[in-house]
């Protein structure tokens, strides 16, 4: 791969990470109300106010705020957290794993049953599992995720006994491996919960993808040849319908956030997502902010990953 | 595209030739092919009834959403409580009626924002080009790297929650997305030879913008907007859920999560509003599909 065009493009993300930080720490700070008062109470008197202030540098200009807000997070620290009194970072740190569980479990089921889903579907367009495929992708669409969520609680988890609040049985401690086992069974109503939304577009996108290749000329040549029908599907359309699933896959990772929210709090899933929640309703700045700067940040460095990776298997871009 | 519509579509087009030469309506056309199809159908009906109960919501449930005398706590649906009653003895029909029409508000503004705009900026960063269309796309770009989620998380949990802030937000951050393929569209129409003619008898840019281009663009960018309402229910849902929504009124997302801690003991409290959010949505969705099905018939 043309190394200037790696260059070019992660000199792009510098401004693009600095807009994002100037847009959202004014949009904090430039906010109405007092963030004195969400660590000091109520009843703080004047001087005590004033003492929290000075300690957290809130009697300074804004700008100087920002100055010094970017030099820290140049060396990778987003100030303390109000409520908790310790490093944002570190109780991200120990929040990210449990939330990069969830949405990886989900990414990689929604990537294996979408292709699944849209390779039968693609075996006979307009047949009845492709009916099937594409009817339920709609109604799968249109349910929020939460709702989602609370139909698995009543009809799986309070039928069949499959855990749905946390990560862990709190009353055993499981050691080892039956440690591993615990954590997989309390992952698996949330992770095909949060999967299920991308399942359908990826199966959606693969068909469509498919169908299209299906009618292109190499495909009838290659079944000219007398190749079978699955193997033209899976070995030559495949892999050129596959292409805009990359791009899609990538663009994806800022829902998936965002869908981990809503799925940890209604799962009481120990991750990020509760975390931020819990953070902007007490009014946590440091907090919030640390916790949409690491979204916003993860989303830019996919999109730069996806599109790499999309030059590098599609030579038409990076020539471009 | 498959033969059959080709061939229906010329066919269509020659038994519609005039002799007064005037073009047959399109829009006519359109909704005509809208309303043959089950689906199309079922997205109409689905979508009228969420306008007529947002319309009349105070009508077809008369009572206090959030009177808590309403009946006993908890109680399952019966003649007296269609919906059932929640914990604290409110009658849940009324909520989901009133809670409906909150969203449909949201929707309804949202929408009207973000499409002024967007189709303002698209169709003339479209026909005009240059610099104008150069420094937009820019700011287009930018709106998009933060996820629209977020930002209204952090926004309303710093700005204080109320439904005018999550229509201005929602609003003010959507129209980049609708502005781009306003944009498309007005590309693809500023070289077709109408346009062409319009601009040799001498019409002035602004007259070709607003009768030539931005009328012939609407169609299509109709779908778009279906869909992206549909995205604005869901998302306001969502915030709602996570205690982020107008505490002052009912939202169907607020209901679900009151809901929540109560799924065992009444199922009922989580699915009469989360199958609201779900028919809306849906009927949303079928009619854009059924438009966009039928555009592609007449182009």
């Amino acid at each position: 791969m043309a190394w200037s065009y790696v260059a070019r493009r992660v000199a792009q993300l510098v401004p693009a990470l600095a807009a994002i930080l100037v847009i959202t720490f004014t949009l904090v700070h430039v906010a109405p109300g007092d963030p004195v008062g969400t660590f000091a109470g109520e009843y703080a008197d004047e001087e005590m106010r004033a003492a929290i202030r000075e300690q957290w540098g809130l009697d300074r200009p804004m700008w100087s705020q920002l100055l010094t807000y970017a030099g820290r997070l140049l060396r990778g620290d987003l100030g303390d957290s109000y409520v908790y009194g310790r490093p944002v970072t570190a109780i991200i740190g120990e929040r990210l794993p449990a939330t990069v569980l969830l949405a990886g479990t989900a990414l990689v089921m929604s990537l294996v049953w979408g292709l699944l889903l849209g390779l039968i579907a693609a075996r006979r367009p307009s047949g009845v599992l492709d009916t099937t495929v594409t009817t339920s992708s709609l109604l799968v669409n249109a349910v929020p995720s939460f709702f989602l969520a609370q139909l698995a609680i009543l009809l799986i988890g309070l039928r069949w006994g499959v855990p749905f609040v946390g990560m862990t049985d709190s009353r055993v401690d499981y050691r080892g491996f039956e440690h591993v086992v615990d954590v997989g069974r309390h992952l698996a109503l949330p992770a095909v919960v949060l999967a299920l939304s991308e399942v359908t577009l990826v199966a959606r996108l693969t068909r469509t993808g498919l169908v299209n290749e299906m009618a292109a000329p190499y495909t009838r040549t290659a079944e000219a040849k007398g190749l079978a029908a699955d193997v033209v599907l899976s070995r030559h359309a495949l892999r050129n319908a596959s292409l805009p699933l990359i791009t899609v896959v990538g663009a994806r990772v800022g829902f998936l956030f965002s869908g981990a929210v809503i799925i940890e709090t209604v799962f009481s899933w120990p991750g990020v997502g509760g975390l931020l929640v819990d953070a902007a309703n007490s009014g946590d700045r440091p907090m919030t902010l640390g916790l949409v700067l690491m979204v916003a940040t993860s989303v830019l460095i996919t999109n730069l990953v996806t599109d790499l990776v999309y030059a590098w298997v599609d030579p038409r871009i990076r020539h471009r | 595209m498959p033969g059959s519509t080709l061939e229906s579509a010329t066919a269509e087009d020659a038994r519609s030739v005039r002799p007064s030469g005037r073009p047959p309506s399109r829009r006519g056309a359109t909704v005509r092919r809208v309303l043959s199809r089950p689906l199309g159908l079922v997205g109409l009906a689905l979508v009228s009834v969420a306008a007529g109960t947002a319309q009349f919501a105070d009508r077809i449930a008369p009572g206090d959403p959030f009177d808590t005398s309403a009946g006993p706590s908890l109680s399952p649906p019966s003649w007296d409580h269609l919906m059932g009653t929640d914990n604290l003895g409110r009658d849940l029909f009324t909520a989901v009626v009133h809670g409906t029409r909150t969203s449909m508000i949201v929707v309804l503004w949202v929408v009207a924002i973000s499409s002024a705009i967007g189709i303002v900026v698209g169709s003339l960063c479209g026909y005009r080009g240059g610099l104008v269309d150069d420094v937009m796309m820019r700011v287009t770009e930018a709106f998009q790297l933060v996820p629209r989620f977020f930002l209204a998380l952090l926004v309303i949990s710093f700005w204080g929650r109320g439904l005018e802030k999550i229509i201005l937000l929602l609003g003010l951050t959507s129209w980049p997305f609708l502005a781009r393929i306003v944009r498309a569209e007005a590309i693809r129409l500023r070289n077709q030879t109408f346009v062409e003619s319009a601009r040799s008898v001498g019409a002035s840019s602004a007259r070709i913008l607003v009768r030539h281009v931005v009328p012939n663009l609407l169609q299509p960018v109709v779908v778009v907007i279906a869909l992206f309402a549909s995205r604005v229910i869901l998302i306001e849902a969502g915030l709602a859920f996570l205690g982020l929504g107008d505490p002052d009124r009912v939202s169907l997302g607020f209901l679900a999560s009151n809901a929540q801690q109560f799924l065992r003991l009444a199922w009922w409290m989580a699915v009469f509003p989360g199958a609201a959010i779900a028919l809306v949505t849906l009927g949303l969705n079928l009619l854009a599909d059924a438009v966009n099905d039928a555009l592609r018939g007449t182009r």
